[in-house]
């Protein structure tokens, strides 16, 4: 009996740390400033603690009944902390007050755990061992917790199973000791069924395919998952941390709301402000709605087609409310026509001309998107320009994927296009690069439209300026039977950490 | 395509044609191709007597590649008195496809190698059906980017990771390495080599290459004892070379000359190593071939007697219609008999056929319609996927021309060379399996290169092919036997059919076709 109530102390002990552990982390997740998350919730842990040990002298009678109750609270408060914290976020208005109000519940519980557990043994062992041995498993408990939490729980399990998995350890201790010690008691089989339930409720919790995979791949962002759709093509998914949206393909960031106005600037104005009465624009990709957003700062636009494989990501840029903040509702004008369709695929169809033409896909990671890089991808896009018109790449970075940049250089170039290569600074991508080519040499636009907020007219001619680490390189043509593009690309990027 | 299997088997494969044979969950699968059937009509010669038929210029049997280059080459003289009449409803041969939904896939032949720049006639062709779009600043060829095989080209699956290309050179041992590399530095050698008379050693067509006996030679002994004799025995160059042997002539390196094992690699440039391939494989060439042509066509016709008719000076062909349920006798000033020598020895008992020098190899083709693309541990999916160590070649990705980027549905070909045994053993026993047997050694192969997978797989077609191709063994390139075969014992009969190449490619077939065809013509074949 000693032996099993001094095991509970161990365990109560981890699982009320590790707690504790997921409630800071999740703090700092989602609301930053992890110094003053974890100072305040180790501070709100330990003095709830503190009421629940003043507390525990209110019981009277029926420790044990009590200890396996307030066990059972525990396995389900603690337990499923995490999964309720992240799903609340996006739906409650004061995040801090449930995350501290769950932090204090789990201290209270914990508190009134360890001098009850105390009380049932007081007839084992005299006080000064008594004493010294739970201490002993109470303190030994956390020193597993602080190791496991982020050499295991995290990396392997995510927050969210780590609580469930540690309110099937709280539950699992509550039914040995039901098993053990309330053998014969009248109220053993009404305990034994919640005993039941709480088990059956975190294993659930524990295995829970899907939702518990979205929250858990949430860990691998730094900011907290507002929004996350499998589609049929990728994975679908933004983040906001404070004033920070942004979205992920498969992983890669795709934008973030701080400086994209840097990147979605340099996309669309070097090219579209430099053809006089360009009034049709065709878009492939960007499916976002923000590179758009800029097109309409040209009054004379008359109409602009986008073709974009996803409808989870062209349905976001027109639903989701912080995306169409973002994109000011670019998507609904009565001038806009979307298609969902592959871009290689449309363009074989395809009759209409277009002056100017934005080409904003992913990098070319695989041998899928590879192929939207290849000379026969040009040729069509060419078909689908207008004798004045003109198109812009984006083109990965050419800091530091240079190989790759020069590789689309010389594949439109190999195309038949005259090609003007240039460079802006986006701070959440780093130096990226970007391509304009058409039949004839780029000529510099005279004016940009107002309202800018990073390009300015007479700086225009540094973009096309490469520093020596970034200039040309010998670099192959991308056709649909090398990919070298895409080998290149994997050989580049496989030197960073991204 | 003619085949032949033990008479007594016939009604087993009738039936499997007829049952589409449930597996589990209405997975269907059969074997298709009708041509067994139609084909042992002509070994039992049993005909109503004839009534008269048709009359034509030239008359060209066999819509194999050989016959429909012959009619291609017709045509673009301005010729338009021929007409083509095949066992088969469709023309293609061996280059024949199929279809399900907006998928096509291939029953045979589906590539095509970039051919050299001195295959004159090879590269007009491709330039008349908009394969060669131009020329570049350097007088090279510039080949349609749909349909130049998209990257990645092959994988090969090896120790349990799919590595790019056929040779794991990462994973492979020193000593291997070094003997891989002296095989290449000899067919590099050989590639370069010009012999006595001039001509190069091995040259595609075949009958262009050297007759110098300095190369017949090589025709003497079996590719494997020719690579062991050099003192490379690797059991992976040998399992490299074999598969080879396997994937072009359908037949086990033991039992290929060693002149055809090297010409594999010796008559392809260096440079041009890229293929040409379409969804419905060779298909699309054969589509190319008859464009114009179409008309001129009848299948279903079971050509069973020609003979000189007397006085007239014409040839009588005697042919069963099937869909006319008619036995009827076509009249024409010229033939083309474009049909495997097995067959057309029935038809003709004064063309020369001995079925000791002759052997063709037996294949399997099982076609299968997925649910989901393979994933892979390695190098991702490619257009050709090869285990080592396999019975069967690996798999074809059929829909990988496709810039579907996203494609789940799919069709993967496998195939399968009949080898390890006499073509008639082979034969025997394949007719003997049934369609549960066969797609269980598809499922078993796909299996082992994807666990799990086999599931994803829903219906599989099998094509057995008991004919599929000459086998260049031993003796049967150089030797005078083949050049007898190819001596018509008729004037005014033209002959054009791989077999009397000894080696079953679109490029020999297109080459016997034009020769026959010039002969028609009065033109000089080319030499």
């Amino acid at each position: 009996m000693a032996a099993l109530l001094l095991a509970s102390a161990f365990v109560i002990a981890t699982a009320g740390l590790v707690y504790e552990l997921i409630a800071g982390t999740l703090a700092s997740y989602l609301l930053g400033d992890s110094i003053t998350q974890f100072s305040t919730i180790i501070g709100v842990y330990l003095s709830s603690m503190g009421i629940g040990s003043y507390l525990s002298k209110f019981i009277k009678k029926d420790l044990l009944k009590l200890f396996i109750r307030v066990e059972l609270l525990l396995a389900v408060f603690g337990g499923s902390s995490a999964a309720v914290l992240f799903v609340a976020f996006s739906e409650v208005s004061d995040f801090r007050i449930l995350l501290y109000a769950s932090v204090m519940i789990t201290g209270i519980l914990v508190g009134i755990e360890i001098p009850i557990l105390m009380r049932i043994l007081k007839d084992e062992f005299d006080f000064k061992e008594l004493v010294a041995k739970v201490f002993t498993f109470d303190y030994l408990g956390a020193l597993l917790a602080s190791l496991l939490f982020p050499l295991v729980l995290v990396p392997h399990l995510g927050l969210v199973r780590s609580g469930f998995l540690f309110g099937l350890c709280n539950a699992l201790v509550a039914g040995a000791s039901l098993k053990v010690l309330g053998k014969g008691q009248r109220w053993a089989r009404t305990e034994s069924y919640l005993v039941g339930v709480v088990v059956f409720l975190m294993t659930i919790g524990l295995g829970a395919g899907d939702l518990i995979t979205r929250w858990g791949e949430s860990l691998s962002y730094p900011d907290p998952v507002i929004t996350s759709i499998s589609s049929p093509y990728q994975r679908v998914l933004m983040t906001k941390r404070a004033n920070d949206l942004r979205l992920f393909l498969n992983g890669n960031l795709q934008f973030s709301s701080i400086d994209e106005y840097r990147y979605h600037e340099a996309l669309v104005h070097p090219g579209l402000a430099s053809i006089p009465g360009a009034k049709r624009v065709l878009v492939l990709g960007g499916g976002d709605g923000l590179a758009v957003r800029e097109i309409w700062k040209y009054p004379e636009i008359e109409s602009v087609t986008m073709i974009d494989l996803d409808s989870a990501v062209t349905d976001l840029a027109t639903k989701n409310s912080l995306l169409l903040e973002l994109n000011q509702n670019s998507l609904s004008s009565p001038k806009f026509h979307l298609v969902h369709q592959d871009a290689f695929q449309w363009l074989r169809t395809n009759h209409e001309t277009f002056d100017f033409v934005i080409i904003d896909f992913p990098d070319p990671s695989n041998f899928s998107i590879g192929k939207l890089y290849s000379t026969r991808f040009y040729d069509l896009v060419k078909n689908a320009m207008s004798p004045q018109g003109l198109m812009v790449v984006q083109s990965t970075s050419p800091f530091y994927a240079k190989q790759s940049y020069w590789t689309v250089v010389n594949t439109l170039t190999a195309s038949g296009l005259k090609t003007a290569p240039y460079h802006a600074y986006v701070p959440s991508f780093g130096e990226w690069g970007f391509v304009i080519a058409g039949r004839h040499d780029y000529v510099l636009p005279e004016s940009l439209p107002e309202n800018l907020r990073f390009l300015k007219t007479e700086d225009l001619p540094n973009l096309f300026q490469f520093p020596k680490d970034m200039q040309s390189t010998i670099s192959t043509i991308n056709r649909l039977d090398n990919q070298a593009l895409v080998r290149t690309f994997e050989q580049e990027w496989a030197q960073y950490v991204r | 395509m003619f085949d032949k299997f033990p008479t007594d088997r016939r009604t087993l494969l009738a039936s499997g044609l007829l049952s589409l044979t449930a597996c589990t969950k209405n997975k269907k699968s059969a074997i298709v191709g009708a041509d067994h059937v139609s084909g042992h009509r002509l070994w039992n010669q049993n005909f109503p007597p004839s009534e008269p038929g048709p009359k034509v210029g030239t008359l060209i049997i066999g819509a194999g590649v050989s016959g429909l280059a012959a009619a291609y080459t017709l045509k673009k003289a301005g010729s338009n008195d021929y007409h083509i009449l095949d066992l088969a409803s469709e023309p293609g041969g061996n280059a024949r496809a199929g279809h399900t939904g907006d998928l096509s896939f291939p029953w045979g032949a589906h590539y095509l190698p970039q051919p050299g720049a001195n295959n004159h006639d090879l590269m007009a062709f491709l330039t008349d059906c908009g394969v060669i779009t131009g020329r570049d600043g350097r007088g090279q060829a510039v080949y349609n980017d749909d349909y130049l095989c998209h990257d990645v080209e092959e994988r090969l699956y090896y120790q349990g990771a799919w590595h790019e290309g056929l040779i794991p050179w990462k994973s492979l041992e020193p000593s291997t390495i070094k003997e891989i590399r002296a095989f290449f530095a000899y067919t590099d050698v050989m590639r370069a080599s010009i012999g006595r008379d001039n001509k190069r050693g091995f040259q595609i067509p075949l009958s262009l290459s050297s007759i110098d006996p300095h190369y017949a030679e090589l025709d003497r002994m079996t590719f494997a004892n020719f690579v062991r004799g050099q003192g490379w025995t690797s059991p992976f160059l040998g399992w490299y070379l074999n598969y080879c042997c396997r994937d072009d002539y359908g037949t086990d390196w033991e039992e290929t000359s060693a002149w055809a094992g090297l010409h594999y690699f010796a008559a392809r440039s260096g440079e041009n190593n890229k293929v040409l391939t379409w969804p419905e494989g060779n298909n699309w060439l054969v589509k190319q071939l008859i464009k114009g042509s179409e008309a001129k066509f009848t299948g279903g016709e079971i050509v069973h007697k020609l003979s000189p008719e007397k006085g007239s000076g014409l040839w009588a062909i005697e042919s069963w219609s099937e869909t006319l349920g008619a036995n009827r006798r076509w009249l024409a000033s010229d033939v083309i008999l474009a049909v495997p020598r097995f067959a057309g020895s029935r038809l003709l008992p004064e063309l020369p056929y001995s079925k000791d020098m002759m052997s063709y190899a037996p294949w399997m083709v099982a076609n299968c319609e997925v649910d989901s693309m393979p994933l892979s541990n390695g190098t991702p999916l490619a257009w050709d996927n090869v285990p080592y160590g396999s019975a069967s070649l690996g798999y074809v990705v059929s829909n990988h021309q496709s810039i579907e980027r996203y494609a789940s549905k799919g069709i993967l070909t496998s195939y399968w060379p009949l080898t390890g045994g006499s073509s008639d053993y082979l034969r025997a026993v394949s007719g003997l399996r049934s369609t549960e047997d066969w797609v269980r050694l598809v499922k078993a192969d796909f299996e082992m290169m994807h666990p799990g997978y086999s599931d994803s797989i829903q219906n599989v077609s099998i094509w057995l092919w008991g004919h599929g191709m000459i086998q260049p063994k031993p003796g049967y390139i150089t030797g005078e036997y083949r050049q007898a075969l190819n001596e018509a014992p008729f004037p005014r009969l033209a002959l054009a059919h791989t077999d009397m190449s000894g080696i079953s490619i679109f490029e020999e077939a297109f080459a016997q076709g034009l020769k026959a065809a010039r002969q028609v013509l009065g033109v000089t074949p080319w030499t």
